[in-house]
C-alpha cells in the first residue's frame, strides 16, 4: 500500500469504486443466498439486524477443505470460525482460512471474462467451449478434492480429453503404495519427524496441531532432523540440522539401529542422533512414530513404514489410508507430459482451471513456450495472473465461498460447500465451466453437485442426507477408509549428489506457495520464524553468512544449473551449514495485488518434486529494506520472559505484591487470559483471526518496516540457548494497575467495571504516551489513516460489532469485547449468570492446539482460574506490579 | 546632558530610530524564511498525519517530544536571571533581563507547540483542559501530561505578565520619545498611561517582587513536571526520581548557553558596549560553569544510579546509552556539556567574546542531544526485547526543528525591533545608585 | 496664567535626591495631596509622600491560595464526583497528583492578579490622564522629576503653591490644564 502518505492511488480509487458497485450489489440482495441454503443451528425465519447468522461449509486449498462455519452479517461473510463438530478442524482453522474471508473483496480479484484482451459475455465462451471436448483437449487442474470436479473430469475424459494436475508443492501426507500415511499425533508419545514438517503451515495443519497438543499441558517428545528450521523443528526437544539428502541417510540408520541392518556411513552428530531416535522409538513401540517429508524420495517412505509396521505403529500412530485427493491418470509426471504433449504440437486445447502454471511450474519445464503451441488456450482464476495473461481466453473463477462445490478434509471426511454470499463480481465456478465443456452452459453448480450426491446416495435418502450435510457442515463417516499398502520394490533413486552447497525449497509460511500472495493480510502476516513480511528472503546458515561476510538484508545470487536468482540474505537458526534455504510464493509478475513484483522468483531454480539442488552462492550487489516486525529475536538476558518448567515441576509462586493504591473491587466477571506456552505451536493462526474479527487494517510493507504494523495481537519468537524456540502470544495484558491509564490525559483509555482495559477511540487524541508506559507495546497507533488507505472493497469483511479507526488513534486488544457484550446480552435475555467458556476470543477459538484460555477470574472453577492456580502460571514482568490478567504457563523441557 | 539621557537615548532609539535597518532586514528575511518552513512543515503535517515522521512503535515521540523539552529548558534562564537575581537584588541582571525574558517567552512558545503538533488529533487538544463536553468526560489529572499542559500554561502566562509588568515603564518612554503618530499611539496603548507615579511605582515594586517571588518556584516545578513525563513511566533509564532536579539544572544550563548567544549578537548588532560589558560576559560565563557542573552530577548519578540498582534492564539501558545505537547523543552530549565547559575555569575565556559564544553554542547543541538521548534511547529498548526497534527522525522533524528555531528568532527579531531591548528604567536606577555611591 | 483653575502644579527637578528632599519639605508643609513623579522606582519617595500601603503582595497571595483551591476542586469534583472512573486502579481522590497541577494554576493565578491588582490599585489603563497632555512631562519617562501638587488639596493656591514649589528648587513649574 504506497497510498498512505498521499492519498490513495489512481489504481485503488479505480479499484474501490468498482468495490463500491459491487457492494451496492449486495445490499440489494440482503437476504440468504439462493438455492436453499440452510443455516448451521436454526431455521432462517427472519433475518435480525444486528445478528449475526452461521453456515457451515468448508474452504478449500490445495486439494482439501478446512471445515468452517461461516459468520455472515445481513449477507455478507465477515469471519470463518472452525467448525467444531468436524473430525479434522475441531473448532479450529489456520491462518490461511481465517483470511480466506477477505479474499472475497478483494478488488485485486479477475473480474470479466476476456477473450485476447478483449471483454466477452458468457455465451461466447460457451459457444466457443461446446466444441472443444475430443481427444485433443487437456484439461489441467491443481489437487483435486472435489468428487463433483472429479466426476466432471471423467465424464471429459470419456469424450476423449484428457486431465493434468499440477500442484507445485507435495501434498501434505506422504503416500507407499497407493496409501496415504496419516499420521496420529495424537495416540504418539515420541514422534521423529525426517524433514516432515508436521506442525507447519499446509493444508493439514490443523489436523496435526490438534492432534499434537496434549489436554492439561503435556508434552509429546519431539524429534526432528531437518536442514531449514520450520515449526515443527521450532517444537522439537532435540533437532538435527542436516542437509535434506542426509535424510535418507538417517532413514536408514534409524531402520538399521532397530532392524540391526547395515548402519550407513555417517558423521558422528548424525549416527548419535540417529541411534537416540531409534531408541526412542523403540522404547515407546505401538506409541511413536517415525515419519518423513512427503516429498523426500519412495523408497525412504518405504522403509520408514517398515520401521513403524514392525514398531507395531502402524495401524495407531499412522494409518495408511485411502487417498483423499484424487489421483492424475499420468501420477508425478502428469504435468511433465501435458508440457512435453503441448510442445510437440498434440494439444488442441488447453483449460487451466484455478491452476498458474505460468508461474509456478518447476525449472526445466518451459510452459509458456509450449503454451505458444496450444491453438486455444483458456484461463480460468481469481486473479488475473501469469496463465491469464499467456492464455487467449480467460474466465474469472468464483471464489470457493460464492459457489456450490463439494471436497475432502485431510482425513477424507466430505463436506458440501455451500456459497455463503452470491459472487461478488461477475465470477464462475470451475463446474460451470466443466458444464461448458460438456456442452451444458447453463447447468448450475448447484445441480451439479446435487446429481454427484445423489448419485452417490440413491434418490430416496437424498433430500434428507443433503440437508443433513449442510446443516453439520460435513457428511458424516466418510473419512478416507483404511488401505493396504501395495508391496513393491521402488525405483532406488540416484544416491544423494556430492558435499558441495544444497538449496532446499520450502513454501512461504505466510502465503503458501504463492496462491495467497494476493492477499494482503497474509503478506502481512510475520512468517513465525523470521518475522519478516511482504518479501522472501534466501536464508542461510549464520557460519555460511559470516564466511561470505554478509549481513542480513545483502543481496546475494545464487546459481544453479537451472539459472539464478538473486534475493536478500537471511541467517536463519538452526539452519544446517552448507544448506540454503528458497521461500516459493514470491516473485509474482503479474495477479499478485500489491505484492506483485515483490521479492524473487524460487520457481525458477526448483526442480520438479522439489526436491534439493546443487548451487555456487556469491555476494551481489546492493541491500533490501526488509520490512521485519521484530528485529530483536534473542532474550537479551531477559530469560524471565519465557520460563520452562520440567514435566511435572512447579514454577515458585508468584509473590503477593503489595501496592501503595487501594484494592479496586471487581463485583462481576473478571476476565483474564491464560496462554499455555508448551501448547503454542507459533501456528500464527490466531494473528490473522484477531486481525479479521477485530477489523485490523494491514499498512502495507513501507510501514512495517517503520515499526508500524497494527496487529493487535503479535506471537513474539525467541532463540534461545541450545537451539530453543520459543514463541509467545502477546495480546494486551490488561493490567489491572495499568501504567498506560494512568498516562492518558483525556481519559481515553480506562478501567471498565470487568477489569478490561478499555481503549475509547473517539475520546483518543493521540499523545502516545500509554504506548510509551506500556511495558509489553501492545499498543498500535494509527499513524495515518490506515483503514482507509485500504481499498474500499475490503469494508465488506469488516465486523460491524468492531468500530472502525481513523487517524491519529490509539487502539490495542479488547480482550474482544463485542464478543463478551454478545455472551452477556445473551446470558441477559435468558436472565442466568454467564457460564464458563460462553466467551471465546477470537485467538482462543481459531487455536488448533487450545494453548489460549479465557474466562472469569472470579469464578474459581473456571478454566482460566484453573489454569492460574496450576504450577506453570506466570506473569509476563509481573515484577512491574502492573498485575496483568493475562498469564502465562510455563514451557516444559526436560532437564 | 545628565547620566540618565544617554541610556535612554542608546536603548529607546534603537527601537525609534531605524539605525540598523540593513542588517535588521537581513535577520528578518533569514528567519522568515525558516517560518516559511516551518508553516510548510506544520501544513504537511496537519494535512497528512503525523505518520510522516519516523516515530513508530516503540519509538512514538520522536524530534517533537525532544524538541520541547529543549525549548522549555531554554526558557527557564530568561526567569532565573529576571527572577531570582531580582530578589537577590543583582543589579548586573538590568543589562540582561529584558531580553532574557523576552526569549522566555519565545521559547516556551516553541515548547508549547510541539506537544500540540505530535497529536494523532491535534485539533482536539483542547481536551486537555477541562471543558465541558457531551461526552462527559473530564481531562485524567493523574497523567504527567495534563500535568505538563497546566504548567506550560502557566508558565507561558506568568512569563508574559512578568515581562509585560516589567516593561511598562520602558513602553511609557516610547510612547514620551516618539515622534511618528503610529508610534504614539501604539506605545501609548502599551504604556497603559504610565506617568511614574512614586504611588504606581510602590504598588509596582510590590506587584514585580511577588511575581517574580513566584515566577522563581514555578520555572522549578516546571521542567520537574517535564521530567515527570518520562519519570512517571515505568521505562528503565527514564523511572528514577533523579530525574527532576537533573532536568532543571539541565534547562537552566542550556538557557544560559543561549542568553549568552543572543547577548553576544545583541551586543554587537546594536553597539550595546558600554551596557552589555565584558562582566556581564564573565558572570555569565560562571553561571554557565556552575550549572554546567550541576549537569554533569546529574550524568553521574544516573549512571551511578544504574549501576546501583543492579537491575539488569537500568544497567542495559546504560550500556544502550554509552555504547547503543544512540551512543552519539551520549557522548556528543557529555563532550560537549561537559568537556567544552571547562575552559571556562580561565578568566580570559570567559571574557573572550569568541571563547564564550562557542563553547555556549555547543552547549546548547548539546542539551538537545541530551534531550534526544533521553527519549529516543529510553523508548528504542524496554522490556521484551520483542517489541525493541530503531527511530530515524526524516526530513518532515528535521524541518519543523528548524523551523521552530527560525520562528523563535523571527519573533526575536520583530521584538529587537519594536519594544525596548534593556530595561532602561532599571539601568537608569542602578546608575543613580552607583552616582549615590561614588558622589 | 490661565483663567482655569488649573487641575495640578508639575514641579521639576533635575535629579532624584532634589525630588525627595522637595517632597519631604511639602509634606512638612501641610501638603497632602502630593505625587512624585520619576523615571524610575526612587526608594524612600513614596513613603515619604505618605504612601503606608501593602496590599498587592497579600492580592499575589490571595490569588496563589484561590487558585491552588479552584484548581483542587476542579479536580476532585470531575474525578470523584461528577465522573468518577477506574483509571489504572488508581484512587479516585489521588491528591499526591492533583497537587502538581493546583500548584502550578495558583502559580497563574498568583501571578495574574498580582499583575491586575497592581493596574487596579494604581488606576490604570489611564491613557486619558490630564498630566499627559503637558508637553514637558514627557520626560518624566527619561531623565526627569516631577512633583505635583493637586487642586484638590486643601493648601493648593495657584499662586502661592507656585512660589512654593519654585522656592523648594524647581527647575520650573507647569501647570496641568483641565
Amino acid at each position: 500500500m504506497s497510498a498512505t502518505a498521499d492519498g490513495p492511488s489512481r489504481r485503488s480509487f479505480i479499484k474501490g469504486a468498482g468495490a463500491a458497485m459491487a457492494a451496492s450489489r449486495l445490499a440489494a440482495c440482503g437476504d440468504a443466498p439462493p438455492q436453499n441454503v440452510i443455516p448451521y443451528a436454526e431455521q432462517p425465519e427472519d433475518m435480525v439486524p444486528g445478528r449475526p447468522r452461521f453456515y457451515a461449509t468448508a474452504f478449500p486449498y490445495a486439494g482439501f477443505v478446512q471445515a468452517v462455519l461461516a459468520e455472515t452479517h445481513m449477507g455478507r461473510p465477515t469471519k470463518l470460525e472452525g467448525n467444531p463438530d468436524h473430525p479434522v478442524s475441531q473448532g479450529a482453522t489456520d491462518a490461511f482460512t481465517q483470511a480466506a474471508v477477505t479474499e472475497l473483496y478483494n478488488p485485486d480479484r479477475s473480474r470479466t471474462i476476456l477473450r485476447a484482451g478483449a471483454e466477452v459475455g458468457w455465451e461466447d465462451f460457451a459457444d466457443m467451449a461446446a466444441g472443444l471436448a475430443g481427444p485433443g483437449l487437456r484439461i489441467l487442474t491443481g489437487a483435486v478434492g472435489s468428487p463433483t470436479l472429479f466426476r466432471q473430469l471423467q465424464a471429459l475424459g470419456e469424450r476423449g480429453a484428457r486431465w493434468h494436475l499440477h500442484e507445485p508443492w507435495p501434498a501434505p501426507f506422504a503416500s507407499v503404495g497407493g496409501a496415504v500415511l496419516r499420521p496420529r499425533l495424537d495416540r504418539a508419545a515420541v514422534v521423529v519427524s525426517l524433514g516432515d514438517d508436521l506442525l507447519g503451515p499446509g493444508p493439514a495443519q490443523v489436523h496435526n496441531l490438534r492432534n499434537w497438543s496434549v489436554e492439561g499441558g503435556g508434552r509429546r517428545r519431539l524429534m526432528v532432523a531437518e536442514p531449514s528450521l520450520t515449526l515443527t523443528g521450532a517444537a522439537a526437544q532435540s533437532r538435527l540440522a542436516v542437509p535434506e539428502r542426509r535424510l535418507s541417510v538417517l532413514a536408514q540408520a534409524i531402520a538399521a539401529e532397530l532392524d540391526g541392518g547395515n548402519f550407513p556411513e555417517s558423521a558422528p552428530a548424525e549416527a548419535e542422533w540417529a541411534r537416540w531416535a531409534a531408541a526412542a522409538l523403540a522404547a515407546n513401540a505401538g506409541r511413536s512414530l517415525l515419519t518423513a517429508g512427503s516429498g523426500l524420495p519412495s523408497q525412504v517412505h518405504r522403509s520408514v513404514l517398515a520401521v513403524n509396521e514392525a514398531l507395531g505403529n502402524a495401524g495407531r500412530t499412522v494409518l495408511p489410508t485411502e487417498p483423499a485427493l484424487a489421483k492424475a491418470p499420468d501420477g508425478a509426471r502428469s504435468f511433465a507430459m501435458l508440457v512435453e504433449d503441448m510442445a510437440a504440437g498434440a494439444v488442441s486445447a488447453l483449460v487451466v482451471i484455478g491452476a498458474n502454471p505460468a508461474y509456478t511450474s518447476p525449472a526445466g519445464i518451459d510452459f509458456a513456450a509450449a503454451l505458444a503451441r496450444v491453438p486455444v488456450t483458456v484461463h480460468a482464476g481469481l486473479y488475473p495472473d501469469e496463465t491469464a495473461a499467456l492464455c487467449r481466453w480467460h474466465l474469472p473463477l468464483a471464489h470457493p465461498l460464492e459457489d456450490w462445490s463439494d471436497g475432502r478434509a485431510v482425513d477424507g471426511t466430505a463436506s458440501i460447500i455451500q456459497p455463503v454470499i452470491p459472487p461478488v463480481f461477475r465470477t464462475y465456478s470451475a463446474h460451470a465451466i466443466l458444464a461448458a465443456l460438456l456442452g451444458e452452459p447453463a447447468a448450475r453448480p448447484h445441480d451439479i453437485v446435487r446429481d454427484t450426491w445423489r448419485a452417490v446416495w440413491g434418490e430416496d435418502a437424498f433430500a434428507e442426507r443433503w440437508r443433513r450435510s449442510l446443516l453439520a457442515g460435513f457428511i458424516a463417516e466418510t473419512a478416507a477408509g483404511p488401505a493396504r499398502p501395495r508391496p513393491g520394490e521402488e525405483p532406488s533413486a540416484p544416491p544423494p549428489a556430492g558435499d558441495g552447497l544444497e538449496v532446499v525449497f520450502l513454501p512461504d509460511p505466510s502465503i503458501g506457495d504463492g496462491r495467497f500472495a494476493a492477499v494482503p493480510f497474509l503478506q502481512e502476516l510475520p512468517k513465525p520464524l523470521t518475522k519478516l513480511t511482504w518479501d522472501n528472503v534466501i536464508g542461510l546458515s549464520a557460519r555460511l553468512a559470516a564466511r561470505l561476510g554478509i549481513e542480513n538484508g545483502d543481496m546475494i545470487a545464487l546459481s544453479a544449473q537451472t539459472g539464478e536468482v538473486i534475493g536478500p540474505a537471511w541467517v536463519l537458526p538452526g539452519q544446517a551449514e552448507e544448506t540454503v534455504t528458497l521461500f516459493l510464493g514470491y516473485g509474482r509478475r503479474q495477479g499478485a495485488g500489491e505484492a506483485t513484483g515483490r521479492g524473487y522468483d524460487a520457481y525458477r531454480l526448483m526442480p520438479a518434486g522439489g526436491e534439493s539442488i546443487g548451487a555456487t552462492i556469491r555476494k551481489a550487489e546492493g541491500r533490501a529494506r526488509l520490512a521485519v516486525t521484530q528485529p530483536w529475536q534473542t532474550l537479551a538476558g531477559r530469560d524471565d520472559i519465557i520460563r520452562t518448567v520440567a514435566p511435572g515441576e512447579a514454577l515458585p509462586r508468584e509473590p503477593e505484591r503489595p501496592s501503595l493504591y487501594p484494592e479496586w473491587p471487581y463485583p462481576g466477571p473478571a476476565w483474564g487470559m491464560a496462554i499455555d506456552l508448551a501448547a503454542c505451536g507459533g501456528c500464527n493462526a490466531c494473528v490473522v483471526a484477531c486481525q479479521i474479527e477485530n477489523s485490523v487494517p494491514y499498512v502495507g510493507p513501507e510501514q512495517v518496516a517503520m515499526g508500524r504494523e497494527m496487529h493487535w495481537l503479535r506471537v513474539d519468537v525467541y532463540y534461545g540457548d541450545r537451539g530453543a524456540v520459543h514463541f509467545q502470544p502477546i495480546p494486551c495484558m490488561h493490567c489491572e494497575k495499568a501504567p498506560c491509564e494512568m498516562g492518558c490525559p483525556v481519559n481515553a483509555t480506562v478501567h471498565g467495571p470487568e477489569g478490561l482495559n478499555q481503549m475509547i477511540y473517539n475520546r483518543c487524541i493521540g499523545t502516545r504516551t500509554c504506548s510509551s508506559y506500556c511495558p509489553y507495546k501492545v499498543r498500535r497507533f494509527n499513524f495515518f489513516d490506515y483503514a482507509g488507505a485500504m481499498p474500499a472493497a475490503y469494508s465488506g469483511y469488516r465486523n460491524p460489532d468492531v468500530t472502525v479507526r481513523g487517524r491519529g488513534v490509539m487502539e490495542k486488544c479488547t480482550y474482544c469485547t463485542q464478543r463478551i457484550a454478545q455472551a452477556r446480552i445473551e446470558a441477559r435475555k435468558e436472565d442466568r449468570p454467564l457460564r464458563d467458556g460462553e466467551v471465546v476470543t477470537a485467538c482462543q477459538q481459531v487455536c488448533p492446539s487450545r494453548a489460549i484460555v479465557f474466562g472469569d477470574l472470579a469464578d474459581p472453577d473456571s478454566a482460566v482460574s484453573r489454569a492460574r492456580r496450576g504450577p506453570r502460571n506466570y506473569l509476563l514482568l509481573g515484577e512491574l506490579g502492573t498485575r496483568p490478567r493475562t498469564s502465562y504457563l510455563a514451557k516444559i523441557e526436560e532437564g | 546632558m545628565g547620566i540618565y539621557q544617554p541610556i535612554t537615548e542608546q536603548v529607546a532609539d534603537i527601537t525609534l530610530q531605524r539605525r540598523f535597518r540593513f542588517r535588521w532586514w537581513l535577520a528578518l528575511l533569514a528567519s522568515g524564511a525558516l517560518v516559511l518552513v516551518f508553516i510548510a512543515a506544520v501544513l504537511w503535517l496537519f494535512a497528512a498525519g503525523v505518520g510522516i515522521w519516523g516515530i513508530n512503535v516503540p519509538v512514538n515521540w520522536g524530534l517533537a517530544i525532544v524538541n520541547t523539552v529543549w525549548w522549555v529548558g531554554i526558557g527557564h534562564a530568561g526567569t532565573l536571571i529576571s527572577a531570582l537575581l531580582l530578589i537577590m537584588s543583582q543589579t548586573w541582571r538590568n543589562a540582561l533581563n529584558r531580553f532574557a525574558e523576552a526569549m522566555t517567552l519565545f521559547a516556551v512558545l516553541m515548547a508549547a507547540m510541539f506537544p500540540i503538533l505530535h497529536l494523532g488529533r491535534p485539533e482536539l487538544f483542547y481536551w486537555m483542559f477541562p471543558v465541558p463536553s457531551t461526552m462527559g468526560v473530564w481531562p485524567q489529572f493523574r497523567s504527567p501530561l495534563i500535568w505538563d499542559v497546566t504548567s506550560f500554561l502557566s508558565y507561558l502566562i506568568a512569563s508574559l505578565v512578568f515581562w509585560y509588568v516589567g516593561m511598562i515603564p520602558d513602553l511609557a518612554t516610547l510612547r514620551d520619545r516618539a515622534r511618528r503618530r503610529w508610534q504614539r499611539r501604539a506605545y501609548g496603548v502599551l504604556a497603559l498611561g504610565w506617568r511614574g507615579s512614586a504611588m504606581h511605582w510602590a504598588r509596582w515594586r510590590q506587584a514585580y517582587f511577588a511575581i517574580a517571588a513566584i515566577v522563581f518556584v514555578l520555572v522549578i516545578s516546571v521542567h520537574s513536571g517535564v521530567a515527570m513525563l518520562f519519570a512517571a513511566s515505568t521505562l528503565p533509564g527514564w523511572h528514577t526520581t533523579l530525574l527532576p532536579p537533573f532536568f532543571v539544572f539541565g534547562a537552566v544550563f542550556s538557557g544560559f548557553a543561549v542568553v549568552i548567544v543572543l547577548a553576544v549578537v545583541i551586543r554587537a548588532a546594536f553597539g550595546l558596549h558600554n551596557l552589555l560589558t565584558r562582566d556581564h560576559l564573565d558572570l555569565l560565563g560562571r553561571m554557565l560553569l556552575t550549572t554546567g557542573l550541576l549537569t554533569a552530577y546529574g550524568y553521574l548519578f544516573e549512571a551511578f544510579h544504574a549501576w546501583f540498582s543492579g537491575e539488569l534492564r537500568e544497567i542495559a539501558t546504560l550500556r544502550d546509552q554509552m555504547a547503543g545505537q544512540y551512543a552519539w547523543s551520549y557522548w556528543g552530549a557529555v563532550a560537549m556539556n561537559f568537556a567544552t565547559i571547562q575552559l571556562l575555569w580561565w578568566r580570559r575565556a570567559r571574557r573572550s567574546v569568541p571563547v564564550l559564544a562557542t563553547v555556549a553554542i555547543l552547549v546548547a547543541i548539546g542539551m538537545w542531544l541530551e534531550r534526544y538521548m533521553i527519549v529516543v534511547t529510553g523508548l528504542y529498548k524496554d522490556f521484551l526485547p520483542s517489541s525493541w526497534g530503531a527511530y530515524q527522525a526524516p526530513v518532515s522533524e528535521w524541518a519543523l526543528f528548524a523551523g521552530s528555531i527560525g520562528l523563535f528568532a523571527f519573533l526575536f527579531v520583530l521584538f529587537a525591533r519594536f519594544l525596548p531591548l534593556m530595561s532602561m528604567f532599571e539601568l537608569k536606577e542602578a546608575a543613580a545608585e552607583e552616582k549615590g555611591e561614588h558622589g | 496664567m490661565t483663567e482655569e483653575r488649573p487641575l495640578a502644579l508639575l514641579a521639576c527637578f533635575r535629579d532624584e535626591d532634589a525630588l525627595v528632599a522637595a517632597a519631604r519639605r511639602a509634606r512638612d508643609a501641610g501638603y497632602r495631596r502630593l505625587d512624585g513623579h520619576s523615571p524610575f522606582p526612587i526608594a524612600g519617595l513614596a513613603e515619604a509622600l505618605g504612601f503606608r500601603e501593602n496590599l498587592v503582595p497579600w492580592l499575589a497571595a490571595g490569588g496563589f491560595a484561590a487558585g491552588a483551591g479552584l484548581a483542587l476542586f476542579i479536580q476532585w469534583w470531575t474525578s470523584v464526583v461528577d465522573y468518577p472512573i477506574n483509571v489504572g486502579g488508581r484512587p479516585l481522590a489521588a491528591w499526591t497528583a492533583f497537587a502538581f497541577p493546583a500548584f502550578e494554576i495558583a502559580c497563574l493565578t498568583g501571578v495574574v492578579v498580582a499583575a491586575l491588582g497592581m493596574l487596579l490599585l494604581n488606576g490604570l489603563p489611564n491613557r486619558r490622564h490630564p498630566s499627559l497632555s503637558v508637553e514637558a512631562f514627557r520626560r518624566v519617562s527619561q531623565d526627569r522629576f516631577f512633583l505635583s501638587v493637586a487642586a484638590g488639596d486643601p493648601r493648593f493656591d495657584p499662586v502661592a503653591t507656585r512660589r512654593f514649589l519654585l522656592g523648594l528648587g524647581a527647575e520650573e513649574v507647569i501647570e496641568v490644564p483641565p
